[in-house]
């Protein structure tokens, strides 16, 4: 009788994992359901998100490629990936401080993995950046980058990006659905850490001081996607930065997750 | 074997206040030791369960009962998966179907279809599992070609039917639910019953919340109250598990000739090595009657009558329960406390007084009922007749306040009628009265039988129901009516066949050996005459 077994917290928090990235029946449906809800009966659907992207970067790239006075053809593809990336990432971060809250209807009512929620969410985020990267592609052709293999990299960081945001997830769900207030600063820190990072700007315009950009996590994260797909460069400390937080997010959030995941249901 | 165990099981809500949902308490608290905050520090948790036991096993239908906050849903929660106990172990072995909250996760912008698959995927079921499912799901929910509209466009009653039609269109060991699942209009109702109790009968567990005390006691076989989170007590319930009601059977018919009498087995009466009637008599009858599929559940299982493979249908028409309602609800307050309405399952005797009662109509007298009561039959027959359209005149004799002590005798007294009276009967004349209100055909005639007969002229009489609970006025009132009654007219006497009345049966057999007539018992403990 297996079912019979006592499983530690940190069993059954493994237990809950496991069983929602092997739920592909559930989350993917779920994301897609979420991003079909919002654009039900309208014709073009989620390229709405292309489509409004698109606008804003037409329009801000040149006017602050003007303010900058930089060169708008090196400028222009940095900000569209930039500001894009930073959708995606920002997203996330917005995005998990609700994951619990709004799914207190399921989690009350059904046994289901937590996890799955949090893998909706990182799902629908990730179909939106594939929604939005047609810009980047558009604008990559339009100028184009230094070829090499290097650029596909990229990659490689798209899905660091997404594995940490399967952490930020778990950390910011609980968090923001045991104090209410945290959603509040997560909020306000992101609108801040838009004109902090190195988005609109590039972190060499700091001149001596482009290195107090290395201090903030966020730049890493873009950069292991810019850099190889833009400049063909690796940067050894982003990556090395990325790494760190992810295996330390990672930890960090298997221990929280033993030890709170069944109060979440308390909690919402 | 699937079962639940739970030692000591504890649930606790945390209750955040306002401040205490908010970080600012926890940082503040943390600064100054909590004592700065001492009132608004203190998470007040409530304890919705408060260390319970129970095992569950295989077979058993468990009622949860008790007032609203008493934990029953709260369990039923646990049990579900969906809230972790706060302390305490729970072992859960077996598929667990939760009905707690069907429509959860059905999408209003997606089709009916498409809520099929979604709402599968949450119950746990794999893509290729629901394609198994689909057609089924959708002729019993039978929408037509709603299914492949979203489903924002369903009427409450088509969303309920497709949410019900999901929930209950897969086999599951254990069920939860939270009051007996029911759906839509009276066509669907029935239907959708009928599916939920077959998903029922071939659970292994069952574990039902309701306020309803007769649906508890039919459906289940332990009833838990719970008050303040604790289970006080538990006591039986009617319901008997298909095992169970066999070995019963079995050993009913084990006790008479229908034993085993050769040495013949099953087996070779069904290979066909021998077929003779001799050695089908060897083959035990509960064994006969499971070949030939009479033992399914019984058909009827109330007010101490309990039958197998026995067609009930006419319980189900609409023009009978209706009636029935109608007498069930007259304000009676036998076994139910007052101003209860609990059915107490009288149909099938009901039934037989309208049925006497439909039959009478057709011929000419007037109707009589000895002991009315608050009118449980004879509204019903009322009804049942539709008295006002047939011009009926129908007599209610009744003291409305019980039976007269010295009408009792001594053997009577001391088998209890006259506490049982106390019990079940009070003073109740106005109130039939108002029963009666919209028969202008009743009469209601308030005093002792026989005495009460003779202020009122009847000539002919076609129907006559005598259910007074003791044998003198009971035979009086035959002796009286005898001569009134026409060739052809209906007796039915309430008590007649009932062995704690033998003392009724007696006297009336008495009187039916002067008149030369035999009375005949009704598995319901009537008995019945056709006046020749």
């Amino acid at each position: 009788m297996k079912n019979n077994k006592i499983l530690s917290n940190m069993e059954y928090a493994i237990k809950d994992i496991k069983e929602g990235f092997l739920s592909i029946h559930i989350w993917p449906m779920l994301g897609w359901l979420e991003i079909k809800q919002r654009y039900r009966r309208s014709i073009i659907g989620p390229f709405w998100l292309t489509i409004s992207t698109g606008v804003m970067i037409g329009c801000m790239g040149p006017l602050y490629g003007r303010l900058f006075k930089t060169d708008i053809s090196g400028y222009f593809a940095y900000f569209s990936i930039s500001f894009i990336l930073w959708m995606f990432i920002s997203n996330i971060i917005s995005d998990s401080c609700t994951i619990f809250i709004n799914s207190a209807g399921y989690i009350q009512q059904m046994k289901m993995p937590f996890s799955i929620y949090v893998l909706k969410t990182v799902y629908k985020n990730i179909i939106i950046f594939f929604h939005n990267f047609i810009i980047i592609a558009v604008v990559l052709i339009f100028y184009p980058p230094l070829i090499s293999w290097i650029n596909l990299l990229f990659i490689v960081g798209v899905i660091l990006i997404a594995l940490n945001a399967f952490w930020v997830g778990i950390i910011l769900g609980m968090l923001c659905a045991r104090y209410r207030d945290i959603q509040q600063i997560v909020v306000n820190v992101i609108q801040l850490a838009f004109f902090m990072t190195p988005i609109i700007w590039r972190a060499d315009m700091l001149g001596k001081y482009s290195y107090a950009a290395n201090f903030n996590p966020l730049y890493h994260f873009l950069e292991i996607v810019r850099g190889p797909l833009l400049y063909g460069q690796v940067n050894a400390l982003s990556w090395g930065v990325v790494g760190i937080i992810t295996m330390g997010g990672y930890l960090f959030m298997f221990k929280a997750f033993s030890a709170y995941r069944s109060k979440i249901a308390y909690w919402i | 074997m699937h079962q639940i165990i739970a030692k000591n099981l504890v649930v606790e809500y945390p209750i955040f206040e306002w401040g205490d949902r908010s970080i600012r308490s926890s940082i503040v608290n943390s600064a100054t030791g909590g004592k700065l905050l001492s009132s608004g520090n203190k998470t007040i948790a409530v304890r919705a369960l408060d260390g319970l036991d129970f095992s569950i096993q295989e077979g058993d239908r468990i009622g949860l009962v008790g007032h609203n906050g008493c934990g029953k849903s709260t369990l039923l929660k646990v049990l579900a998966g969906a809230l972790q106990p706060s302390s305490g172990e729970l072992f859960i072995s077996g598929k667990i179907a939760s009905m707690l909250s069907i429509s959860v996760g059905l999408d209003s912008e997606a089709t009916g279809y498409e809520n099929i698959y979604i709402r599968g995927a949450i119950m746990g079921l794999k893509p290729a599992e629901i394609d198994i499912l689909v057609e089924d799901i959708c002729s019993f929910a039978d929408l037509g070609d709603y299914i492949n509209l979203p489903i924002r466009t369903y009427s409450s009653g088509m969303w309920m039917r497709l949410a019900f039609a999901i929930s209950t269109s897969m086999p599951a060991d254990i069920i939860l639910m939270d009051e007996w699942l029911s759906a839509g209009d009276s066509t669907f109702s029935t239907k959708a019953n009928h599916r939920i109790q077959s998903l029922v009968d071939g659970a292994k567990i069952l574990v039902i919340a309701s306020h309803s005390p007769d649906l508890i006691r039919r459906s289940c076989n332990r009833i838990l109250r719970l008050e303040h989170g604790r289970i006080v007590s538990e006591v039986p319930g009617g319901y008997i598990s298909r095992p169970q009601k066999k070995a019963q059977v079995k050993n009913i018919f084990t006790k008479d000739s229908h034993s085993i009498t050769s040495e013949s087995s099953l087996e070779d009466y069904e290979e066909g090595a021998v077929d003779n009637w001799e050695v089908n008599r060897a083959i035990p009858m509960v064994e006969r009657l499971e070949k030939w599929a009479l033992l399914g559940d019984p058909s009827y299982d109330e007010n101490a009558l309990t039958s197998w493979s026995k067609s009930v249908d006419f319980f189900q028409t609409p023009k009978f329960k209706s009636a029935y309602k109608r007498g069930m609800n007259s304000g009676h307050q036998i076994l139910r406390p007052r101003g209860s309405t609990i059915d107490i399952g009288l149909n099938w005797r009901v039934a037989i007084c309208c049925w006497a009662a439909e039959y009478a109509k057709k011929l000419e007298g007037d109707f009589v009922e000895c002991g009315t009561n608050t009118g449980i039959d004879s509204l019903a027959v009322c009804e049942y007749i539709d008295i006002n359209k047939s011009k009926k005149t129908f007599w209610l004799f009744d003291t409305f306040e019980g039976i007269p002590a010295e009408q009792i005798s001594e053997e009577e007294l001391a088998a209890g009628r006259l506490a049982e009276s106390k019990a079940n009967y009070f003073s109740c004349f106005e109130m039939v009265k108002n029963n009666f209100k919209s028969f202008p055909g009743a009469i209601l005639i308030r005093g002792t039988v026989p005495e009460s007969l003779k202020t009122v002229n009847i000539e002919k009489v076609a129907y006559l129901a005598i259910d007074m609970g003791i044998a003198y006025p009971e035979k009086a009132a035959l002796e009286y009516f005898w001569n009134k009654l026409i060739p052809g007219g209906i007796v039915v006497l309430g008590g007649y066949g009932w062995a704690p009345y033998r003392s009724i049966k007696n006297a009336i057999d008495k009187f039916a050996a002067e008149k030369n007539f035999e009375v005949m018992t009704l598995p319901t403990g009537q008995g019945l005459i056709v006046k020749n």
